[in-house]
């Protein structure tokens, strides 16, 4: 689950904000864990709370044996169980969403500023920009850096006074793509090289996908799931944190029958199976597929065996052409219901992808996932 | 003539602009960042001196710095027709311009770098020394400028508590007036420029100080890779 | 145009009308009060008049039904108001400088100018006041720490008292310890809210202040003339000048003499006095 030795901070706590209720349980390694959901979901007041810019109602926040924070509510609190330690005192290097950079700083003084008594702090600030591959901009002030550069200005700020929990607030949001991967890989190294506990926040899934060790998504101040990222977006606990992560063929169909094997669905008047628990007969389930796990089946190649059930059939509706990741194909199909089909480029044959054009889809098995109500929030 | 007020005036008002930025600035300071219940009355109390006629404000002075109020009470100290009397008409009077100025320029600087300070491990003295003042600077300057140049300008509050004693408490603005009654136009003439050069010379130091560019907000436009 | 719009538009006319009306009517108001009233006898005065004026103008009121205003101030100041247009019928002065003045810029009405009673200068402490003067040089004392005087550039009796102190060498000593107010009357003031510890002051106003005084002697300088002049631009001169006759008649001579004045046939006595070490009269 956590990698790395030792390092470890815990999270419970609660506090009523204006827009919601923020319930957060969480246990971060020495990993880089995503805080993923749309906004106002609680992600930037999460990271406050850590860093001690925000005060929770009641909870614990506690790194390795050192408590960070502590509240408790109810009639057994005491005056001696409370403690709220600073900022300054928590040891997190905090990135911000804009960088906030000071204006009135070089780059090495931003770098250098948690520093401040020390003299060796110039040294010390020189050495991050040099690992960031920007010495050549310590006399620079933040308005004449590019977006990259105060980007990693503030990455290095943040690590100057050597913290033990990094946290990260959408940093890469405002950058193109080749500087973002650029940056993602640096971050993950530095992580390791540093031992650190990080916590990143974003809304952009891809983001997540190529940062994140395990991410948790959240909703209107709650966790709805935590767990390595391929997991949860494979396999999203539930409806919401589905409609969460952006995924697409979300359905509902009724439960026939079960055996040992499989559930048998009758979906809108079709009949499929799904690798599952039994379910109660009757019962209405959601379940997803994933646009990959929807296969074309070519009307003159043999069959696979795990691609000999779930056939249906259905219309084109629109078809386009990706670069980076091949065709998406979306189809109407005869129980009405509206497929979205993703296949990479390496296609066994051309096939005709005309609007109205009639095609053969397998629904695999193994990528049938079924979705539970939201009153089960599962803990990856 | 013109001596003797001129050096009057720039005592009262170097002494005024010094209490009024230690004053001032530290309401602005407190003021710019909290939020309690009774800070409009505390504020509307600091700008009390701005819409009052100088005669009611030298009506309060006179009480409490005359034989009958606090000061003569417990220090023994009668304050009237002294020269600290002048420097505190004109430290009230300039007050509320500087305390304005400075707080709008405190609370124009984006609460996210004071954030960062912290988490970069200031106190919260060393956030306002290092983040919160440096970077309102320009607008607590300009606006101890024009509280100065107020507080030079002072005049009907001092005539009725430093009176108007050549050499000792008749500052510029007194010796314009005095000059008047006692019919010596030449002198009138050269007060008057004197004070109006002063006016403008300020009015000056005001727009280079004032902040022109923007520095302040933590997204500021960043420059082509 | 829709009924919202229509309703704001009818607001704004609406309002825009009552303004004008309330304008109108204010100026109106201004211009009719004039017409009302009958039109009153304005009197710039010299400070050191004042108790006797309060006394002597509604008697003069009562006697002829003119309505009276009265201003008092330095007559330095009053003078330049004068000078400067003010709408002043008559002009009751201390000493003779301002008056030359404006004599000679033709703002008097020729003939109206008469000395009508003079007056003597003390030196008033408050009735608690723990100094006990008895001559002059007694100020000098360290006990004494504030003197107020009116201005002496243009308050007459400001002048006579430095010419006082001049005459008995004391200017010197104490001229760190004045305090110069804009008036004899600011001056007492100072001294009756202990601001100060003695005031110059004209015996006229001792005599109602309550307090002790001392008299300046005489021989240090001689008292200072108040005169009355009608102002030439005056439209009112048959009133003004009843004033002036009214000022001059033994009834309010007696009152002036009341108040520590010298009346006119009294030019070379001196007054009645209190020592400071007496109660007052």
């Amino acid at each position: 689950m956590s990698e790395g030795e030792g390092r470890r901070l815990s999270l419970d706590i609660r506090r009523q904000l204006s827009d919601f209720h923020l319930d957060v349980k969480l246990e971060v390694g020495g990993e880089i864990l995503v805080l993923y959901g749309g906004s106002g979901a609680g992600k930037t007041s999460t990271l406050n709370a850590v860093a001690g810019l925000l005060t929770p109602d009641s909870g614990e926040i506690r790194l390795d044996d050192e408590i960070l924070f502590r509240r408790d509510s109810g009639p057994a609190a005491g005056r001696s169980d409370r403690r709220n330690l600073p900022p300054r005192k928590r040891g997190v290097g905090y990135v911000f969403q804009d960088y906030a950079l000071f204006p009135h700083l070089t780059a090495e003084e931003n770098v250098a500023f948690s520093l401040w008594p020390d003299r060796n702090g110039r040294t010390r600030a020189l050495e991050l920009l040099e690992r960031m591959s920007l010495t050549h901009l310590a006399a620079r002030f933040p308005h004449q850096l590019s977006g990259g550069q105060q980007q990693r200005v503030a990455i290095a700020r943040a690590l100057a006074s050597r913290p033990r929990i990094l946290l990260l607030d959408e940093p890469f949001s405002a950058l193109d793509l080749p500087l973002r991967e650029r940056l993602q890989q640096d971050l993950r190294q530095l992580r390791r090289e540093l031992d650190l506990v990080a916590l990143y926040v974003t809304h952009n899934l891809d983001d997540a996908v190529a940062v994140g060790d395990r991410v948790a998504v959240l909703q209107n101040g709650r966790v709805l799931q935590v767990g390595p990222v391929d997991q949860v977006f494979r396999h999203p606990v539930d409806r919401h944190v589905a409609e969460i992560m952006g995924l697409r063929n979300l359905f509902h169909a009724r439960v026939t029958s079960a055996d040992f094997e499989c559930l048998h669905l009758d979906w809108q008047g079709l009949a499929i199976e799904a690798i599952a628990p039994p379910e109660a007969a009757e019962s209405t389930v959601t379940f997803y597929i994933h646009p990959e796990e929807v296969k074309v089946i070519y009307p003159d190649a043999p069959l696979a065996d795990d691609l000999s059930h779930n056939l249906v059939a259905g219309r084109v509706v629109s078809h386009q052409h990706h670069v980076d990741h091949g065709h998406d194909l979306s189809v109407r199909l005869t129980n009405d219901q509206l497929v979205e089909v993703r296949f990479p480029d390496s296609a066994y044959t051309e096939l005709s992808l005309e609007s109205g054009e009639g095609i053969q889809l397998c629904l695999r098995r193994q990528g049938l996932t079924i979705l539970h109500p939201p009153a089960e929030a599962k803990q990856g | 003539m013109i001596w003797q007020p001129l050096m009057i005036s720039l005592k009262v008002a170097s002494a005024a602009t010094a209490l009024i930025f230690i004053i001032g600035g530290g309401l602005a300071v407190w003021l710019a960042r909290s939020s309690f219940r009774g800070q409009s009355v505390v504020e509307a109390l600091i700008h009390l001196p701005l819409v009052l006629p100088p005669s009611v404000v030298g009506y309060y002075l006179l009480v409490v710095l005359g034989q009958s109020g606090p000061l003569a009470h417990w220090l023994g100290w009668n304050a009237l027709f002294t020269w600290p009397a002048a420097v505190i008409a004109a430290t009230i009077v300039g007050l509320p311009l500087m305390f304005q100025a400075s707080r709008a320029a405190i609370a124009n600087v984006d609460p996210t770098f004071e954030q960062a300070a912290r988490t970069l491990g200031s106190s919260e003295l060393a956030v306002l020394w290092r983040i919160t003042l440096p970077l309102s600077r320009r607008g607590i300057i300009a606006g101890l400028v024009l509280g100065g140049t107020r507080a030079l300008g002072e005049f009907g509050a001092t005539l009725m508590v430093a009176g108007n004693l050549p050499g000792r408490t008749q500052t510029l603005p007194l010796a314009i007036y005095d000059s008047v009654l006692s019919r010596q136009p030449e002198l009138t003439q050269y007060l008057v420029l004197l004070m109006t050069l002063m006016g403008f010379f300020s009015l000056w130091l005001v727009r280079r100080v004032e902040p022109g560019r923007r520095l302040s907000g933590a997204g500021a436009a960043p420059a082509a890779e | 145009m829709t009924p919202k719009s229509a309703h704001i538009r009818v607001t704004r006319a609406t309002a825009a009308r009552r303004v004008a009306l309330y304008l109108l009517a204010a100026l109106g108001f201004s211009c009719s009060e004039r017409e009302i009233d009958p039109p009153a006898l304005t009197v710039s005065a010299a400070s050191s008049l004042t108790f006797a004026f309060d006394e002597i103008i509604p008697l003069f009121e009562r006697e002829t039904d003119v309505p009276v205003t009265c201003v008092f101030g330095a007559t330095g100041q009053l003078a330049l108001q004068i000078e400067q247009g003010a709408p002043v019928d008559i002009f009751a002065a201390a000493g003779a400088v301002d008056l030359d003045r404006l004599a000679a810029r033709d703002l008097i009405a020729p003939g109206t100018r008469h000395i009508f009673c003079r007056g003597d200068l003390v030196i008033w402490v408050r009735q608690d006041s723990p100094l006990h003067l008895e001559s002059l040089n007694d100020l000098a004392t360290p006990a004494v720490k504030r003197i107020a005087i009116a201005h002496p550039d243009y308050a007459p009796y400001g002048a006579a008292a430095r010419q006082a102190l001049v005459a008995a060498s004391l200017w010197e000593h104490l001229e760190p310890k004045l305090v110069l107010g804009r008036t004899v009357w600011q001056a007492l003031q100072y001294a009756e809210t202990g601001d100060v510890d003695a005031a110059v002051v004209p015996l006229a106003l001792a005599t109602r202040a309550g307090g002790r005084w001392l008299d300046v002697p005489s021989a240090l300088v001689r008292p200072v003339d108040q005169s009355i002049a009608v102002i030439a631009s005056s439209r009112l001169d048959s009133h003004a000048l009843e004033f002036v006759e009214f000022l001059l008649s033994p009834t309010v001579q007696a009152i002036l003499r009341r108040h520590g004045f010298r009346s006119l046939d009294q030019a070379s006595l001196s007054p009645k006095s209190a020592s400071t070490a007496e109660s007052p009269s």
